[in-house]
């Protein structure tokens, strides 16, 4: 690379500051050559690396960044291509950010299309998991309803036994006491659904409730865990 | 070369490196006597000469010299102050570093 080729690639490479202070970094390098001759020009390209680098040094504003990068480019020295990737690298990166950052709205549409993409994998999977779920809720809605059910009918039914033996007592003792005692087992068997129902109601319904929330706040909790890690 | 040059160490050695000339000098030498103090790159001196010029602690103008024009760079009023400044620092900070150096307390 001669002098002109890397003032014009330096030029092209400031295009995006402003005019003034481009000029003057272009003057004060052109005026570097000259004041060093032509017989020290390759040693001043070699020891500039390359028009990438001086640019991004010419662009950064930050100064303790340029005396910092300064002991890097004496190791760097013998891959002089090395920097020049990096800051494609860099350049690539930062392109990408810009483009996340103005097309937010476009990024959240290409989600949305990745979901739909993918709806044949997590739809039966979603569903199943939702199917489980929803039938452990049936199986506990049944169980609370069967078991007040049952304890009602076994309550009633010992009642009216009881009623029923009573009236029978004076016509037919034995009878009448076998039905009293009938209705009497119904009526303790009522009682002891009663209190099945009234336990999982009061016990069992709180329970579960309180372990979705703890899994749910466990796994956030990890989650944020991973996150620090 | 071990350690490393700080911004504010940078732009004092600048300052004192145009300062010895009365009428000012110009990228290439003020490099070059740069150089003899503090390893430094070719491509780090020109920020620091801007950032100095927009600090106003340097002017600029332009000479005609050999048939073309040589920027020319001199220190200010502004620029020497603050020269004074960090020799003044310097003394302290380099003296307290060598007598720690030197294992010798000031007392």
């Amino acid at each position: 690379m001669k002098k002109d080729e890397f003032l014009a690639k330096l030029k092209s490479l400031l295009m995006d500051i402003p005019v003034d202070e481009r000029e003057e970094a272009l003057a004060y390098y052109r005026s570097y050559f000259e004041d060093a001759g032509e017989e020290n020009e390759d040693k001043i390209i070699m020891e500039l690396e390359s028009p990438e680098k001086v640019a991004s040094i010419i662009k950064s504003d930050c100064v303790t960044d340029v005396v910092g990068a300064e002991g890097k480019s004496k190791q760097e020295h013998h891959s002089k291509s090395n920097s020049g990737n990096e800051s494609g690298l860099k350049q690539a990166r930062s392109s990408f950010d810009n483009f996340y950052q103005n097309n937010k709205g476009l990024t959240i549409f290409l989600i949305i299309v990745a979901a739909l993409l993918a709806s044949p994998v997590w739809l039966p999977v979603g569903g199943s998991l939702f199917g489980v779920i929803m039938g452990a809720a049936g199986l506990l809605f049944g169980l609370i309803v069967g078991s007040w059910g049952l304890a009602i009918g076994l309550i009633i039914s010992g009642l009216v036994c009881v009623g029923m033996g009573i009236g029978v007592l004076f016509a037919n003792l034995p009878t009448g006491l076998v039905m009293i005692g009938i209705g009497l087992l119904l009526l303790v068997f009522g009682i002891l659904f009663l209190l099945v129902a009234l336990l999982l109601c009061v016990k069992l319904i709180p329970w579960i409730f309180r372990s979705i929330s703890e899994l749910f706040h466990r796994n956030s909790e990890a989650k944020r865990k991973g996150a620090r890690v | 070369m071990v350690f490393n040059t700080g911004a504010a160490l940078l732009d004092a050695v600048v300052l004192a490196a145009v300062s010895k000339e009365e009428d000012g000098t110009y990228g290439y030498k003020i490099t070059q006597d740069v150089r003899r103090a503090i390893e430094i790159s070719e491509s780090t001196l020109y920020p620091v000469l801007r950032r100095l010029q927009k600090d106003k602690c340097l002017e600029v103008y332009d000479r005609e010299c050999g048939g073309r024009n040589r920027r020319y760079y001199k220190i200010t009023e502004n620029g020497n102050a603050r020269l004074q400044e960090s020799r003044i620092e310097w003394e302290t900070y380099s003296a307290n570093i060598s007598s720690i150096f030197s294992g010798e307390e000031n007392r």
